[in-house]
């Protein structure tokens, strides 16, 4: 079976009249259907700049450089501008890292989330105008768990707390039914408790609509509790790929041993 | 046992909430509630909670740097809550600080040289010609180079400006370092060697630290006693090694919300409802009763007083007895 992401010696550079840091160096990797993958790393090792050019993201002076990302067979690379704006929140979709900055300020909930909407029923033909109370956004808005969602949709960003902002985000993410879920440390800016229930909504998620899930943390808890399989990045290169139960179980290079050795000591 | 270094008895903190510059108060922000709590001579005594709980809040009114409402912070016997700032400034040397943030904590315009000799000529502990000497063996005890002198915080990086803001800290012989999230800005790898640092001077300087943390792992690894603050409340105190089997169902719900790095491990999570509420609009009875798994009518009503279920193990709940961790 074809996977559905297939990325081949992608390299993002970042080109300053100083210097060139090169973010992501000859990263290769796939996904299949269904598929959770988690991405490991310190910080600055590569991993959301990888993420932001799975979706074509990435701002100058970054660029990418070089490699080919198939999604569902397409290249990406190869693809004009306005498909992949469409390919965006419909079939790849992504949870970022910080929910304050990825939402619009001025728009409530209800809002953010019809456009999402809204533009994806225009691509698949079935064009109707949606309102911001309609009954897809409270929908939406009840499967991540918000559990007043009149009253939340009318909110503004800043009038939620920051595990209702990114269960928004995921609400957004999932609007358009994506095949994969990009989550960029989606949980780091929250509480423990509260980043235990969005983990949770997460992986239920997955099972329920069948997405792959790509999970990007500096977390190896995170990594243990969420995904099937995991790749360890170190200065913007792959330096280990293996199912989470090996990797843990009879990590082979050096770095990720070093990486494992630092947990015990914080886990007491 | 020996006398408490730092004694807090039942304080109590809260911000007025205003609308506007001139209008009338809407109402409080109950930040610390009857907070009470103690820490031996050299002994690490950790505070763990989620944000808003009143952690730094409680940190900045031990240090007095914001006046508290009510209660008691008896340091070394005296109280300072009454204390002026003037009368205060013999005991400001015995109590510092290291800040979470270490990009804003140090003044850019200052040398770092400057930066750490401050407090000691503040203290008049020093005078100018002993200052270089002096902060060189500073520098040198948080493991920097002493030609750092003359060099700005901008040139350092994070776990650099953490170790300069410890070496300012140390300067002034303290009795007591107060460290409000002194590593959660930092990468694990460095977090881990600033811990080191701090646990090798806690050694070498018989330091008391009141180590403030949302990180219940690292919270765990470093204090010898814990206490667990849940909405300006005390809710729980005891050994660190008592986190594995804890009294009260808001710690049970914390330690179990952490995420374990290790796959073979299946477990039931305990997921709290809800989030934590506002502090302008305290829950009746027990504060924790709108998330709590175990609540029951007498939750809503009653509030529960903190009692010691076992030697040195405090908690907050009518039904420890019933929940377990004691008997475990
Ligand atoms: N806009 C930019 N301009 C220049 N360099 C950049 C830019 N964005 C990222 N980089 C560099 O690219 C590298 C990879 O960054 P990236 O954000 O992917 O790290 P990360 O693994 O996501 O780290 P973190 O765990 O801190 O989120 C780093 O060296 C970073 O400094
Ligand atoms: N100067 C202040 N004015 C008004 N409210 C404040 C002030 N400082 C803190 N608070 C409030 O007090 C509560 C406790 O805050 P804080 O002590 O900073 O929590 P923590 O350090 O545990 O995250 C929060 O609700 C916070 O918004
Ligand atoms: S007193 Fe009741 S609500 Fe409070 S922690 Fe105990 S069981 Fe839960
Ligand atoms: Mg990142
Ligand atoms: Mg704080």
């Amino acid at each position: 079976m074809e996977p559905l992401l297939k990325v081949e010696n992608l390299k993002t550079y970042f080109l300053t009249s100083r210097e060139t840091i090169k973010a992501v160096d000859d990263v290769s990797f796939t996904l299949n259907r269904g598929e959770t993958l988690g991405i490991v790393g310190e910080s600055g090792s590569g991993k959301s700049v990888t993420a932001l050019s799975l979706l074509r993201l990435v701002s100058p002076p970054g660029k990418i450089v070089g490699g080919r990302i198939l999604f569902q067979g397409e290249d990406i690379m190869t693809l004009p501008e306005e498909t992949v704006r469409q390919l965006r929140g419909r079939r790849m979709a992504m949870v970022f890292q910080e929910p304050m900055t990825a939402l619009n300020p001025v728009f409530t909930v209800a809002n953010q989330i019809c456009e999402g909407v809204k533009l994806h029923q225009q691509l698949s033909g079935t064009a109707r105008v949606i309102h911001p109370r309609d009954e897809k956004v409270i929908e939406l808005l009840k499967l991540v768990g918000i559990p007043d969602p009149e009253r939340v949709s009318k909110s503004y960003p800043h009038e939620i707390s920051g595990g209702m902002r990114q269960r928004v985000m995921i609400a957004m993410a999932l609007a358009g039914n994506p095949d994969l879920l990009i989550a960029d440390e989606p949980t780091t800016a929250l509480d423990v408790t509260i980043q235990a229930q969005v983990l949770e909504l997460l992986k239920e998620l997955q099972k329920k609509l069948k997405m792959a899930l790509l999970l990007i943390t500096h977390d190896f808890g995170v990594i243990a509790e969420t995904v099937e399989r995991v790749i360890v990045m170190q200065q913007g290169k792959i330096v280990e790929e293996a199912t989470t139960l090996e990797l843990f179980r009879k990590p082979e290079h050096p770095y990720t041993k070093k990486l494992l050795e630092m947990i015990p000591r914080w886990a007491g | 046992m020996p006398p408490f270094l730092l004694e807090v008895k039942n304080l109590k903190k809260g911000f007025p909430i205003r609308k506007g510059f001139f209008s009338r108060i809407r109402g409080t922000v109950q930040a610390l509630n009857n907070v009470s709590l103690n820490i031996q001579r050299g002994e690490t005594l950790g505070l763990v909670g989620e944000s808003g709980c009143g952690k730094t809040t409680l940190a900045r009114a031990l240090l007095k740097l914001i006046r508290p409402d009510s209660g008691e912070i008896l340091f070394q016997k005296t109280d300072l809550v009454p204390l002026s700032s003037r009368q205060m400034r013999p005991f400001r040397r015995h109590l510092q600080m290291v800040f979470q943030d270490p990009y804003s904590s140090l003044n850019p315009r200052m040398r770092v040289g400057e930066i750490i000799a401050e407090p000691l000529l503040i203290h008049r502990q020093i005078n100018r010609s002993e200052k270089r000497e002096k902060v060189a063996e500073l520098l040198e005890a948080v493991g920097l180079s002493p030609n750092f002198y003359d060099q700005y915080p901008h040139e350092f990086s994070g776990g650099q400006r953490q170790r300069i803001g410890i070496a300012r800290a140390l300067a002034p012989l303290p009795e007591l370092i107060i460290a409000d999230e002194p590593v959660s800005a930092l990468d694990v790898s460095i977090g881990t060697q600033i811990i080191h640092l701090l646990q090798e001077l806690q050694k070498k300087r018989h330091l008391s630290y009141l180590f403030i943390s949302h990180d219940l792992k690292l919270v765990r690894m470093i204090s010898h006693r814990v206490a667990v603050m849940y909405l300006g409340e005390i809710v729980e105190s005891g050994p660190a090694e008592a986190l594995s089997h804890p009294l009260h169902p808001y710690t049970q719900a914390l330690v179990s919300a952490i995420p374990i790095p290790d796959p073979a491990l299946k477990r039931k999570r305990i997921l709290l409802a809800g989030e934590v509420p506002s502090p302008t609009e305290l829950p009746s009875g027990c504060s924790f009763h709108p998330r709590c798994p175990y609540a029951e009518e007498r939750c809503k009503t009653q509030k529960p007083v903190v009692k010691e279920w076992q030697p040195g193990r405090w908690a907050s709940c009518h039904f420890v007895d019933k929940i377990g961790g004691l008997h475990e």
